[in-house]
């Protein structure tokens, strides 16, 4: 079976994996780079569990080939905090219980860092329209939304 | 470290009635940090030395015999090491529910149902597997199927089970019928109840099938050893139960199998059964290797937890006055390919909102060709008060009542009689529905142009068994352990009571959940029993330590214990010679005092309260797309005390929406030769951000005398009276009552255009 | 000593709709309806009513649960939820 050799940047790193052509790139991050939170909640590009940015754009990385990430700088839940400090969005998540199982917070926090580096002021509706490619189950977005917003406000007027 | 508030979330109480110092606050959950930052781990997370890859081949049909299976060719397959099907599986006794779990796992004889499994291959890598499965000869010979109720229950129907006699008629048919059981509730006289009536409203509903939409699939990793041990990683509602079942469906005993809970990533009900464990632990014997299985999305809808489908016919008689003088109800609800109790339960529920002297209340449980159903938050009780709540929307239209002084003119109080015979004990009915009619919402006037709907909504709630372990450290802090997954929070209601009793900071405690190697037995999270079942355990180790604890002061200052009070954290001597001693001194102490201290507690929760919820929406109505736009939306639930109001909030949120999105869209959609068609996310459309607005809540607390805080489970009720509700609602704007749920563009537009002409 | 409810099924094997029994505890409760009415077992059986309110409670495995003098019983089916 043939492999392909793929050099990126994951979350500032410079790293290469072999992956079988096919083969998803949520799969390799899972797999090979031992990146778990990107989520499977379906593989189909409807849920954006799997959600990434890669070169500045929100991406569900179910669909796209491992291969096609050589060269690219992708950024994935786990490479939103600091070492000593949370990004806004996470802090924001955890204090407006924004989570229930969680399974769908780590797309949720890539979807909404995607809209605020764009956007860094949204309405709601924008949030709620920038956040419609994420299924969450638990929490009926409420608190998605309102953990958002608030982060924003902290992103712009930083303490 | 301090707690922290919530962003507002308007109309919210919960604020723990009676002064208590942790239990009504908000700190951040304990395993949140996991979360927030991608490394909490799931099922599917796990990865093992040398683990294979399992995949399961399903049946294509809906109704079929299984002739023959060859796995030659399979089993010849590159990275391919082991391959099962139900013949390597113990034979399943011919009925019951034991029965129905194995041949659930895996099917026998027949196939039951499109994507009913049928074998397995475990192979090095995931493609290797699947394109092994799918090398496996299955000869089928099919058979005719039946997928919706009015088919099943039809004379000459195809029968399923042909040892399948209806249970509850007497007398017992000899014949089998698709029919598995019927169900009576009956009280006073209906025939006199509709004679006292000014009005009679009769109306026939229907619902769809839909699915509990748990964003992860259904995953386990099983390593069994060469002494027949087996360790199961599983996502679950219960570990023990995932240990008791995979024990039953393999017909092991229950000491070879440890289950570990990994995180969960949702079940509301739907992860209540198992369906991959016993195949992957019986590939990995055969292979002697760690072995994975992941379901697709598309198994999981063809082949886990649907909730039933239901047709329920109503018919209800009121005074002039508003009162209700009688109903009388025939429910028949899908059970999937094996029987169950759904239309049991919808029966019990139907009219539990009302009090009447005269009910005749009669249910069917049947069977057809789609998977068994799975509990789907407060099973059967949204399509019974869909029905209901309609037709006393409809009445109170009649009579030019308000739908809530209506409501409260019927409303049961403790100690009347349920209408499935025991009586009430303390219940919230009546403070919720004050609490909608004095709500911010209710008290501003509708917008121009849209439609407002109330309706109520009941659930049992269950207690069961649970256990707890809380071990107090040396340095003065303590670990909660329990058999409870975490799905939304429970770790953070459970550290707050231990920290209440205790007197400890929350952040103190760490609350772990424990394998079934560490922790006592403890039934699964069902019923909304968490908090309250296993939170009673916690509350009773920490009560026992507490007796620990004064009991080393009094050694320590060598006094009587009964001259030592626990108070906010440390052990005070009563007649006040003694400088107070903190829980950390004493456990600082603890191997001079007499040795660690630590105590446990399992017990059978009694006293579950009884949950309900009201709730009102507005909506706006697209007369040219027939499009229900939700514009704004409050619920009210009775959680007895919120423990952790944010959670509270976020189950009631969470309750309504599954509720609007079975309202509004969702559907199993099967074609006439038994195939699932919407098996995606795309196609079966649960409710997104945009397609909502926020959720308000009112947290009404009425305590649960039975509970040491006056918890009520809280996870179910919410789901039920969105149906109702948004049915009420959009007749509200349109004038036209569309009784067939969902409530999607073309059927809307259908009734509006049938309306017009 | 307590009273036992029955439902319009039950009603069929018992004649009655409710009776007042003497007994420590679930166990023993059974045992005696069973001896009242012969037929009522296979029923609840039958209907899979194994488990049994009391006060209002539906209790699960109730056969070793103690009654009181005022104990209000109904034989009911197991609940399950979500
Ligand atoms: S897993 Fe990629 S969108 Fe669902
Ligand atoms: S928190 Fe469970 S799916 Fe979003």
């Amino acid at each position: 079976m043939s492999r392909t050799h793929v050099t990126c940047e994951v979350n500032g790193d410079a790293v290469d994996f072999l992956t079988e052509d096919g083969e998803s790139l949520l799969n390799a991050l899972r797999d090979e780079l031992g990146l778990i939170g990107a989520k499977e909640g379906c593989g189909t590009g409807d849920c954006g569990a799997c959600s990434i940015i890669m070169n500045g754009r929100l991406q569900c990385s179910c669909l796209i080939f491992a291969p096609e990430a050589g060269g690219a700088a992708i950024t994935t839940c786990e490479g939103l905090a600091s070492a000593d400090e949370l990004h806004p969005l996470q802090q924001c998540f955890l204090e407006g219980a924004a989570l229930q199982c969680g399974i769908c917070t780590p797309g949720f926090l890539i979807a909404a860092k995607a809209l605020l580096d764009e956007n860094p002021d949204p309405t709601e509706t924008e949030v709620r329209y920038a956040l419609a490619g994420n299924l969450c189950r638990c929490t009926g977005y409420d608190k998605i939304v309102r953990s958002v917003l608030e982060a924003a406000v902290q992103i712009r007027t930083p303490a | 470290m301090s707690t922290t508030e919530a962003p507002a979330s308007t109309g919210t109480n919960g604020n723990g009635a009676s002064g208590y110092r942790w239990v009504g606050t908000r700190p951040v959950r304990h395993d949140g940090l996991d979360k927030v930052a991608g490394k909490a781990r799931y099922a599917a997370d796990l990865n093992l030395p040398g683990m294979l890859h399992g995949h399961i081949l399903r049946s294509p049909h809906p109704h079929a015999r299984i002739v023959s299976i060859d796995t030659t060719k399979a089993a010849a397959m590159p990275g391919v090491k082991a391959v099962i099907t139900g013949a390597d599986f113990p034979e399943a006794p011919p009925k019951g529910a034991t029965r129905n779990l194995m041949c659930t796992v895996i099917a026998r004889d027949k196939v039951l149902y499109s994507g009913h499994a049928v074998a397995a291959v475990a192979a090095s890598t995931r493609r290797e597997a699947k394109a092994a499965a799918e090398a496996i000869e299955v000869t089928y010979e099919q058979l005719p199927h039946v997928l919706n109720i009015a088919d099943a229950m039809a004379d000459g129907a195809p029968v399923i089970h042909d040892n399948l006699l209806t249970r509850g008629v007497d007398p017992r048919p000899t014949e089998p019928s698709n029919v598995a059981a019927r169900t009576v509730y009956e009280r006073g006289d209906v025939e006199q109840g509709f004679g006292e009536a000014d009005i009679v409203i009769e109306r026939e509903f229907s619902t769809q099938a839909v699915h509990q939409g748990y964003i992860e699939p259904h995953a386990c990793v099983v390593d069994c050893d060469q002494e027949g041990k087996a360790v199961i990683w599983a996502s679950s509602q219960g570990h023990f139960m995932v240990r008791s079942s995979t024990a039953t469906v393999l017909g092991w005993d229950t000491s070879r199998i440890k289950v570990i809970p990994a995180e969960i990533g949702g079940g509301f009900g739907g992860k209540t059964t198992i369906y991959i464990e016993p195949v992957a632990a019986l590939l990995s014997t055969k292979a002697g290797r760690p072995v994975k299985i992941v379901m697709s999305r598309e198994d999981v809808f063809r082949a886990t937890g649907p909730a039933p489908g239901s047709i329920i016919k109503m018919k209800v008689g009121a005074r002039n006055d508003g009162t209700i003088t009688t109903a009388k109800a025939w429910l028949a609800y899908e059970n999937g390919a094996f029987q169950g109790i759904a239309a049991m339960l919808g029966c019990m529920c139907v009219v539990s909102a009302y009090t009447l002297d005269h009910l005749y209340v009669e249910g069917f449980d049947v069977v057809l060709n789609r998977p068994v159903n799975v509990a789907y938050r407060a099973p059967s009780a949204p399509a019974a008060a869909f029905a209901m709540d309609s037709v006393v929307d409809e009445i109170a239209a009649r009579l030019g009542m308000d739908p809530i002084d209506l409501r409260l003119h019927n409303c049961p109080s403790q100690g009347d009689p349920t209408p499935y015979g025991p009586k009430w004990p303390m219940i919230g009915l009546r403070d919720c529905l004050e609490a909608i009619r004095d709500s911010d919402h209710y008290q501003t006037a509708l917008p121009d142009g849209q439609g407002r709907g109330v309706a109520t909504g009941f659930w049992f709630n269950i207690g069961e068994a649970s256990s707890a372990t809380v071990n107090l450290n040396e340095n003065g802090t303590a670990t909660v352990i329990t058999g409870s997954p975490d799905i939304g929070g429970s770790r953070a209601s459970m550290a707050l009571m231990a920290a209440e009793e205790l007197g400890l900071d929350v952040h103190l405690i760490q609350p772990v959940v424990g394998d079934t190697e560490v922790v006592g037995f403890t039934d699964v999270t069902e019923g909304s029993r968490a908090t309250f079942a296993t939170g009673m355990a916690v509350v009773e180790a920490c009560r026992d330590l507490k007796t620990q604890l004064r009991k080393r002061a009094a050694k320590t200052w060598d006094c009587d214990v009964e001259e030592v009070e626990w108070v906010d954290g440390s052990a005070v001597h009563g007649p006040g010679e003694q400088e107070p001693l903190t829980l950390a001194a004493i456990t600082g102490n603890a191997k001079r005092t007499g040795g660690p201290l630590g105590a446990t507690a399992s017990l059978n929760a009694r006293g579950a309260g009884p949950a309900f919820s009201v709730q009102v929406a507005d909506v706006s109505v697209d007369s040219e797309t027939g499009r229900v736009t939700v514009e704004r939306y409050t619920t009210a639930q009775d959680a007895g005390t919120a423990i952790h109001p944010s959670y509270v909030e976020g189950q009631m949120q969470g309750g309504v929406v599954q509720g609007i999105g079975w309202a509004l869209n969702e559907e199993y959609i099967y074609s006439d030769d038994g195939n699932l068609e919407n098996p995606g996310f795309l196609d079966y459309r649960i409710p997104v951000a945009s397609d909502l607005p926020m959720i308000e809540t009112v947290i009404v607390e009425v305590p649960n005398p039975s509970h040491p805080y006056g918890v009520r489970g809280v996870g179910e009720v919410g789901i039920v009276p969105p149906l109702p509700v948004l049915a009420n609602a959009v007749a509200d704007a349109t004038g036209v009552r569309i009784s067939d749920l969902p409530l999607s563009p073309p059927r809307v537009l259908d009734a509006l255009t049938a309306a017009e002409s | 000593m307590a009273v036992v409810h029955f439902s319009t099924d039950q009603r069929q094997h018992t004649g009655v709709t409710e009776v007042v029994i003497d007994a420590a505890n679930v166990r023993a409760l059974v045992r005696q309806l069973s001896e009242l009415y012969p037929s009522l077992n296979a029923h609840l059986v039958e209907t899979s009513s194994t488990a049994v309110a009391i006060d209002g409670e539906i209790i699960p495995d109730p056969m070793l649960e103690e009654l009181t003098a005022t104990s209000e019983v109904h034989l009911v089916r197991p609940l399950a939820g979500g």
